[in-house]
């Protein structure tokens, strides 16, 4: 999804035929930085909502002490409560996303294996055509 | 006009939330279109006729354009994806892997007339013909004429009731129909020879047009011959 690592099969071909050193190294590095990038983008989600929540307990609190308080719909509270969770759900969604980012790496190697098995056709293919 | 800070906050987290809920939906959205269109693409009649190819182009392209566009995390997630790479690419592995029981060989020739047992008869076929090189593609060609030679194996195979396995090359093929004594030295050390310099050609080594020239005029000569015991033997 939006942040994730769109790593494709050409991209490991073409990995693959830069002919560079530690290839695997590589994509374990990718993945890393991904991972890291993900959790910061769910961390701030989370944080956003939180900050939302804590915002509009503080303003409900403060409005009903003040002497001029404004007169809020329950239902436009409920709604503005339920919006400002929503930066944390996509943040939660992307977290639990990020659970299979083993998987990915797992994948990537395997078909990085499957793929140097092609190799001869490959590079004669991109030769020729 | 006094907003209160209250009124302030409800709009600025809703502003959060919907932008959120926005975002949120394009992305799973356009994610989704996005792969049932590759899987599309990758599909049924394009897919088989890929895969079914002996043509370096159009395996290749089909690699590089449907096969190469799919992500790591779609072959994760999606098994319809995973199944389809991993036939696609066990094909081409295959291909290039096939019939590797034969190392190039300096060729010894050794004269031997009498041709043995019991062979089915193949009509001659454009198939079968390898006269000419398309373009220069000798990989193609080669690539051809080894599947062929493969075919003509297991149909003498099947005739004389020899169980073999679909996935078995024509390396081995030959193999057992030598030890099984229906094929003769000459037979087998001429296809043997065909057979290594084809798996050269597709392994992408450099098969000069002359050799690829020789190995299909051998190839034809022994398609010839094995014929024409299979008709003596249907006379008798």
């Amino acid at each position: 999804m939006l942040p994730m690592l769109d790593l494709n099969i050409r991209d490991l071909i073409d990995l693959m035929e830069t002919e560079c050193k530690n290839v695997e190294d590589r994509i374990q590095k990718m993945y890393q930085w991904d991972f890291n990038r993900t959790k910061l983008i769910c961390q701030l989600s989370i944080g956003i909502s939180a900050s939302f929540l804590v915002l509009i307990g503080t303003s409900y609190v403060q409005n009903f002490t003040s002497t001029k308080p404004v007169t809020v719909d329950s239902n436009l509270l409920i709604v503005s409560l339920f919006l400002s969770i929503c930066p944390a759900i996509f943040g939660i969604f992307q977290f639990y996303r990020l659970k299979s980012i083993h998987r990915q790496y797992v994948a990537a190697l395997k078909l990085l294996h499957k793929l140097r098995a092609i190799r001869p056709f490959i590079t004669y293919y991109r030769q020729t055509f | 006009m006094d907003i209160s800070f209250l009124w302030t906050t409800l709009v600025f987290s809703g502003i959060a939330g919907i932008i959120s809920i926005i975002s949120f939906t394009i992305s799973i959205l356009t994610t989704y279109k996005l792969q049932r269109e590759k899987i599309k693409n990758a599909q049924n009649s394009a897919f088989d006729e890929a895969i079914e190819s002996d043509n370096i182009k159009i395996l290749g392209s089909f690699l590089e354009k449907n096969i190469g566009n799919f992500s790591v995390f779609e072959y994760v997630s999606n098994s319809e994806v995973s199944s389809k790479v991993d036939m696609y690419i066990e094909k081409i592995q295959k291909f290039v892997s096939n019939g590797n029981d034969f190392a190039p060989t300096n060729r010894k020739m050794k004269d031997q007339t009498n041709v043995l047992d019991k062979y089915p008869i193949i009509s001659p076929d454009s198939e079968n013909n390898f006269d000419t090189f398309d373009d220069g593609e000798t990989w193609n060609t080669l690539a051809r004429l080894r599947r062929n030679i493969e075919v003509r194996l297991k149909k003498i195979a099947d005739f004389n009731h020899i169980e073999i396995k679909k996935e078995n090359t024509a390396g081995y093929l030959l193999i057992l129909l030598k030890r099984k004594e229906l094929i003769s030295e000459k037979v087998f050390s001429d296809l043997r020879y065909c057979i290594s310099i084809c798996n050269n050609a597709v392994h992408g080594s450099d098969v000069p047009i002359s050799q690829a020239n020789e190995v299909i005029s051998i190839a034809n000569r022994v398609f010839k011959e094995l014929d024409l015991v299979a008709k003596t033997h249907e006379k008798v």
